[in-house]
């Protein structure tokens, strides 16, 4: 028999009479592997728009930031100072606890080489873990998802908490689940009309129309599983009542319900400051900080800061001089910050930036964020680097 | 596959899809009629004339330097980008010149640009048109000489001093040969060889000799004083090149899940022989009978661009709000003029993930019930110069109706006198490239779905109508 036709008699599934392919079934019926005890999950928090790292993390014992940036840069008294060199952005005056606590690290100086400075590149550069000339078409986390190993077999292995999906989040066979509104996901997937549709499923998942068909019905079966989590727990905590931190929210409850998620993904955009950058970073850097000071004490109080690693990156820094317009120009490299009750280098891990050493105007990185992704993918996630970052060299580092 | 099922397959690969009068007329001819006279009607060639050739460039300079003009010019460049793109899409909907307007989409793809001018996005993509199925030597060059691409591949700063490849690369790797085929001393030489192509301010090319390096090149092999023009024809000489073309070809035209080396073969070696003539490998392709094969029926994920524009030919709808039209394309992947990078749009399964597949499931009951959108799509990171997605995020969050028009009335009547079991079947033909089953229609539909509107609406709805 042709495979269409095998197709088109196989096509409706009428109950009973074809054996059900292992996609169809709800995961709730499979048991996963042995997870080696591990429960460890990531959260990304992309902040989009480039965010200004000098303004972020003050390199205020160097002259040359005082020089150049006359009309936006922090006064040394108005530094949350960390060590004789560096402090935060008063606007995160709510990280400092957590700093304090031993909960955060800062990277300096991550970037790549030869740094693209349009934003839409940069993020993909950044997003799919490539090359600067190097296109590809999945992401990393997405990757992470195809490599098959014991922690990332389901689509809500990795959700993002959006309308739509992230490049990161793709990858070749498999995809993340993005979730903005569960009820309203939940309430499309169970529409009559697409349930009595998944019922006459293909048998074959590998064609174009077995794909849709497959997706559809992992939709509906995850919805429902995430939903039914998301109700499982309701935290107690008090969060600021923004967007970005309602969607911490619904991560903290999501890992507190015990869901066996491994990535998180959010994002915080409005940092794309080429005018009057004072006021505008600051808000969003006091939107960040006080979700993510509400989040990880949420975790700390329902015990689960050991398992939860929080990373923070945007797609480039700024320039080091600013601009005519009181803001600042794309740049290059960039601080990235972690979170967790488990990171092994706590506080500042290495060296501030150079701002007398610079290349054209712009930061040398000294860290490839490509060597951040591979010691979580291979310590914290326990994932295959070679699989996932494949024909990269990477240097594992020791925060986690 | 059926001849009727033939020439709907054909219609949907080598255009948007059929609208009813198309369908009716051509649906009984055969198949070497209805591939001759799709030629035949894309040989009109009609150029978007929307925005001004030469956009006043020193005006966007003066007026990007003052914060109070900057605000307007730029939302003068967002108001002729969405004209820009709403014009494209509606050539794709109503031109007749529909395999034209499919391979000028294939190139728009293929020689992928963004830039943030609306004039250099208008006059490439009139170039691509023109060139849509000529000779292909002709629109490589035309397309290395374009402002757009210029800008985009940063070939105004290539000069000899200091060579810049980043063009020279992505003419080797996504343009013509592929990776593999050349040596990273091939990327480096030939850009030397493309020192000094550039445009002048009304965005037409030169010659710059001062910045070219006449210098001897060593280039796949050969050596020589090559400029532009003989790294193009040395390219071109070798067979990879149409092998790589043709493989692009197959994946976008015939199935774009599974790649037949053999079938790739052969449309490189037509492709070759003829010289490179676009035309000839797209009749081969479209008269070969594995094009027909049921294995490549459906095998094809529908873009946004051709959800949006396919369901806009196959029913009487229409948009009163443009902007919904940006909308959709934002939120579902894919904007006119914006491929994500230089690679073009992935295409096929990269389509589809839970929530994308969920918004497209609904989408076409949505537009022809004028209901609501209820996603907001992530914000695309455009060049700040362009960035309006803050005002378009809040446009979305307050009024997200679809705000069409759809005639029932007109669409009733394309199966007037048809009823019952007879009136599904031809709805369902004339709307899906493949078969339902009886059992499947059985599942489907029952004894209320009697009106053309309801039984259409459930059509729409299927993973089916995904695919074409």
């Amino acid at each position: 028999m042709k495979r269409r036709d095998f197709l088109k008699t196989s096509g409706l599934a009428t109950a009973g009479t074809v054996l059900v392919p292992y996609f169809l079934k709800p995961f709730e019926s499979m048991a996963r592997g042995v997870m080696g005890g591990s429960s460890k999950s990531l959260v990304v928090i992309q902040l989009s728009g480039g965010n200004d790292g000098l303004n972020t993390v003050i390199p205020f014992g160097q002259d040359a930031y005082y020089q150049l940036r006359n009309t936006i840069a922090v006064p040394t008294n108005e530094v949350i100072r960390l060590n004789d060199m560096q402090g935060l952005n008063p606007a995160l005056q709510s990280l400092r606890e957590l700093y304090d606590q031993g909960w955060m690290s800062i990277l300096n100086n991550v970037g790549y080489p030869n740094a693209n400075r349009s934003h839409f590149r940069s993020m993909d550069i950044w997003q799919t873990a490539s090359d600067s000339s190097e296109n590809l078409s999945t992401g990393w986390i997405g990757r992470y998802l195809d490599s098959d190993c014991e922690t990332c077999r389901f689509p809500y292995d990795a959700i993002e908490v959006d309308d739509t999906l992230s490049l990161a989040m793709k990858g070749e066979t498999k995809k993340a689940i993005a979730v903005k509104n569960i009820q309203q996901l939940v309430a499309n997937t169970k529409d009559p009309f697409f349930t009595q549709a998944a019922k006459t499923a293909p048998s074959d998942g590998h064609n174009d129309l077995g794909y849709l068909y497959k997706t559809l019905i992992e939709t509906q079966s995850s919805a429902g599983y995430i939903f039914e989590k998301s109700k499982s727990f309701k935290t107690n905590s008090v969060y600021p009542n923004d967007a970005f931190s309602r969607s911490l929210k619904q991560v903290a409850e999501l890992i507190c319900a015990g869901i066996e998620t491994r990535v998180y993904y959010v994002s915080l955009p409005g940092f794309d400051t080429h005018t009057a950058q004072k006021g505008r970073q600051d808000r969003q850097l006091q939107t960040y900080a006080s979700g993510v000071s509400a989040f990880i004490n949420d975790l700390k109080k329902n015990d689960r800061l050991d398992d939860v690693l929080v990373i923070t990156f945007s797609e480039f820094g700024r320039r080091v001089a600013q601009n005519a317009s009181s803001g600042t120009d794309h740049g290059t490299a960039n601080a990235m910050f972690l979170f967790g009750g488990g990171l092994k280098q706590k506080g500042i891990v290495n060296a501030a930036p150079n701002l007398s050493d610079l290349e054209e105007g712009d930061l040398k990185h000294t860290i490839d964020f490509k060597n951040v992704y591979a010691t979580i993918l291979d310590k914290w996630l326990q994932a295959d680097v070679s699989k996932i970052l494949s024909g990269k060299k990477t240097e594992m580092m020791g925060f986690v | 596959m059926t001849s009727q099922q033939k020439i709907k397959h054909l219609i949907w690969r080598a255009g948007f899809g059929p609208d009813f009068s198309w369908w009716t007329a051509n649906k009984n001819k055969t198949v070497s009629e209805v591939v001759d006279s799709i030629f035949e009607d894309s040989k009109k060639d009609e150029p978007i004339a929307l925005v001004a050739d030469h956009l006043d460039r020193s005006d966007y300079r003066l007026k990007m330097a003052n914060p109070t003009l900057r605000k307007e010019k730029r939302r003068e460049l967002r108001d002729d980008d969405r004209d820009l793109n709403v014009a494209w899409l509606t050539k794709m909907v109503q031109d007749k010149a529909q395999l034209r307007e499919k391979m000028t989409f294939f190139w728009g793809g293929h020689f992928s640009t963004r830039n943030l001018f609306p004039d250099y996005a208008q006059r490439m993509n009139n170039m691509l048109r023109k060139n849509a199925f000529g000779d292909f030597k002709t629109l490589v060059t035309e397309v290395a000489q374009q402002p757009a691409m210029l800008l985009f591949l940063s070939n105004q700063q290539n000069v000899k001093e200091h060579p810049n490849e980043n063009f020279a690369r992505e003419l080797m790797e996504l343009f013509t040969i592929g990776r593999g085929n050349y040596t990273e001393q091939d990327v480096k030489e030939s850009a030397r060889a493309f020192t000094g192509w550039k445009f002048d301010a009304d965005g037409n090319f030169f010659f710059n000799q001062r910045v070219h390096d006449s210098g001897t090149k060593t280039f796949m092999g050969k050596t020589g004083n090559f400029d532009g023009y003989d790294i193009i024809n040395i390219i071109l000489e070798r067979k990879e090149t149409a092998v790589f073309i043709s493989r692009k070809l197959y994946k976008f035209f015939v199935n774009d899940s599974l790649m037949n080396d053999d079938h790739v073969q052969e449309l490189a070696e037509t492709f070759y022989s003829s010289g490179y003539k676009i035309e000839t490998v797209l009749r081969k392709l479209f008269t070969s009978d594995w094009f027909y094969d049921d294995s490549n029926a459906g095998a094809h994920i529908k873009s946004p661009i051709e959800l949006i524009a396919g369901l806009q030919r196959t029913f009487p709808v229409s948009f009163n709000n443009p902007d919904r039209l940006l909308t959709l394309q934002r939120v579902m992947g894919q904007t006119l003029f914006y491929p994500p990078n230089v690679a073009g749009w992935p295409g096929g399964k990269n389509w589809i993930d839970s929530s994308s597949l969920m918004f497209r499931l609904k989408l076409a009951s949505n537009i022809l019930n004028s209901g609501t959108i209820d996603l907001d799509g992530k914000e695309d990171v455009l060049e700040e110069t362009f960035s309006q997605s803050q005002m378009l995020r809040e446009e979305t969050m307050t009024e997200k109706k679809f705000d069409t028009i759809m005639e029932w009335g007109t669409f009733n009547n394309y199966f007037s006198g048809t009823e019952g079991r007879k009136l599904r079947d031809e709805i369902a033909s004339f709307l899906l490239t493949s078969e339902l089953s009886d059992g499947k229609m059985a599942a489907l539909f029952d004894e209320n779905d009697v009106s053309a509107r309801a039984i259409a609406l459930k059509i729409v709805s299927l993973p089916e109508y995904q695919l074409s």
